[in-house]
């Protein structure tokens, strides 16, 4: 399964393109996004994410288009966004076996489900309100896993990470590409390069350079 | 000794017989001694693990390793039919703390029935603020971060907002049923025989204040949730209550929603109210508003 943008066009409201004529091709691995702030990678994985339609172009995955099923093309996915979880009053379980039914987890799986993830990112039940924001960061990758996705976003997923919780994440991130695509957003490539299929540069709303 | 270690003494005791130019310092080296010069560095030499020792160190390494995930949980644990359950996974954002406010906000008008009819009221008028209370408890956790990830799921964004005020719409609507019941049953409060004419059935009043109750409550729905979409939850409440304080101040008139006085145009009044709260409804569920909606938030 391969994610291909052709010519995408994406921008917010009525303002400017943010992505302008943006196409690549990527393969099962580790791919990092990289660039300076305002270029694009968040638009980008909101593109690909299928919450940010785009304007022009198409984004597909296999043979799933984002824009004409979907429902389907979000079922292959889980996305991890920048921002962090503020649900006050919320405990992460409770919140992620939420999260998991809107996923299509089925009922019979969706403890079990909720528990692995949590395992996978090294998570134990409480507040959210009351977790750091590390606990926060490490929220969001659980939820994005809950699918267990072909294509697996995440947007800054280093940011409020402790070194160990960044060893962590490195190794996760290994195992976790070794058959499926893992799109990463980050300032910080370096930290993530060791396991990294490829590179790419994002300047400007376009793909600028490409590390294979 | 090995055969390497075997070649390596013949080389070295041939340069002895060979010497001219290219004769160096370990060219005087007779087989014994360049034997025991490397039986001596062999002492020294790290040992070269075997096999089994190299296997020992993998499997103890393993653990530690990258491994590929286990894929078998996406063949056997997702169900294609999420939305079976969509209703009932939307009860998660409700907190038994709001179920219980909003009964105990619609027992309170029911015991200030008699108050409520003394100043010309409908019971219709508690309707908008349970709503507005309602689609804000539902909708303020809907931002940031929560809305992405719900709207990466395989659910469309009409659906998340659908879900969202399914929930308080339906309740406030059992809820309204109620004082009409309790009213019809017992005969009991005033709010619900005062405007009623002598001649009129309970039955048909009853229909009446229900017609009433959920006019105001999906005209408010429709209202918050279109005001929620292009301006936020807290701007959306602020805008609907003050409009539902100023309809309640203007309920003297006779076309007033919360009029107690039901003149002949107020049950074509009461069913455009309803049909206006339900085409706002579909129109703010409209996939291109819907669509700005979440990039103004996802901005």
């Amino acid at each position: 399964m391969r994610l291909e943008f052709s010519d995408v066009a994406a921008g917010y409201g009525a303002g400017p393109p943010v992505l302008t004529g943006m196409s690549f091709s990527l393969g099962p691995g580790l791919w990092l996004v990289t660039g300076p702030n305002g270029s694009g990678k968040t638009t980008l994985l909101r593109c690909a994410a299928g919450i940010l339609p785009p304007r022009a172009g198409q984004v597909r995955l296999g043979a799933v288009d984002a824009q004409a099923d979907p429902i389907a093309y979000r079922w292959h996915l889980g996305y991890a966004p920048q921002e962090l979880l503020d649900l006050p009053e919320t405990r992460a379980k409770a919140y992620l076996t939420y999260l998991a039914a809107l996923k299509g987890v089925r009922p019979a799986f969706r403890g079990k489900r909720v528990a692995a993830v949590m395992d996978q990112v090294g998570l134990s039940d409480g507040a959210i309100d009351a977790y750091s924001t590390g606990m926060r960061r490490r929220l969001v990758l659980a939820a994005a896993l809950l699918n267990d996705p072909d294509l697996l976003l995440l947007d800054e997923p280093t940011q409020d990470l402790d070194p160990a919780e960044l060893v962590q994440l490195r190794m996760l991130l290994a195992e976790l590409s070794a058959d499926r695509i893992v799109l990463v957003a980050t300032n910080l490539p370096d930290a993530l390069s060791g396991g990294a299929s490829g590179c790419l540069q994002i300047t400007a709303g376009g793909v600028s350079w490409r590390g294979d | 000794m090995t055969r390497d270690q075997a070649d390596l003494i013949r080389e070295l005791t041939s340069r002895e017989a060979t010497g001219g130019p290219g004769h160096t310092e370990d060219a005087g080296l007779t087989a014994a001694e360049a034997e025991a010069v490397l039986n001596r560095l062999a002492g020294h030499l790290v040992p070269q693990p075997t096999t089994a020792e190299t296997a020992a160190l993998i499997n103890r390494l393993r653990p530690l390793l990258p491994r590929p995930a286990a894929r078998r949980f996406r063949t056997s644990g997702l169900s294609r039919e999420p939305l079976a359950h969509f209703l009932r996974t939307q009860l998660h954002h409700f907190r038994p703390l709001w179920w219980l406010a909003s009964l105990g906000f619609v027992l309170l008008g029911l015991g200030a029935g008699s108050f409520l009819a003394d100043w010309g009221l409908s019971p219709a008028v508690l309707a908008p603020p349970l709503i507005i209370g309602g689609v804000l408890y539902s909708f303020h956790s809907l931002r940031g971060a929560a809305l992405e990830l719900e709207l990466s799921c395989p659910v469309t964004p009409a659906q998340v907002a659908l879900g969202r005020i399914l929930v308080p719409l339906l309740y406030c609507l059992v809820l309204g049923a109620l004082p009409v019941l309790a009213g019809t049953i017992t005969s009991g409060p005033a709010v619900l025989v005062a405007p009623a004419p002598a001649f009129l059935p309970s039955a048909i009043l009853a229909v009446r204040l229900f017609l009433g109750w959920a006019a105001a409550l999906f005209l408010f729905a429709g209202l918050m949730l279109t005001l929620t979409l292009h301006f936020g939850t807290y701007t959306a409440a602020g805008l609907s209550t003050a409009l539902w304080a100023g309809l309640a101040g203007l309920h003297r008139l006779p076309l007033s929603p919360f009029s107690l006085s039901h003149g002949a145009l107020w049950t074509p009044l009461q069913v455009g109210g309803l049909t206006a709260g339900l085409l706002l409804l579909c129109a703010a569920l409209r996939g291109d508003r819907l669509r700005r909606w979440v990039e103004r938030r996802g901005r």
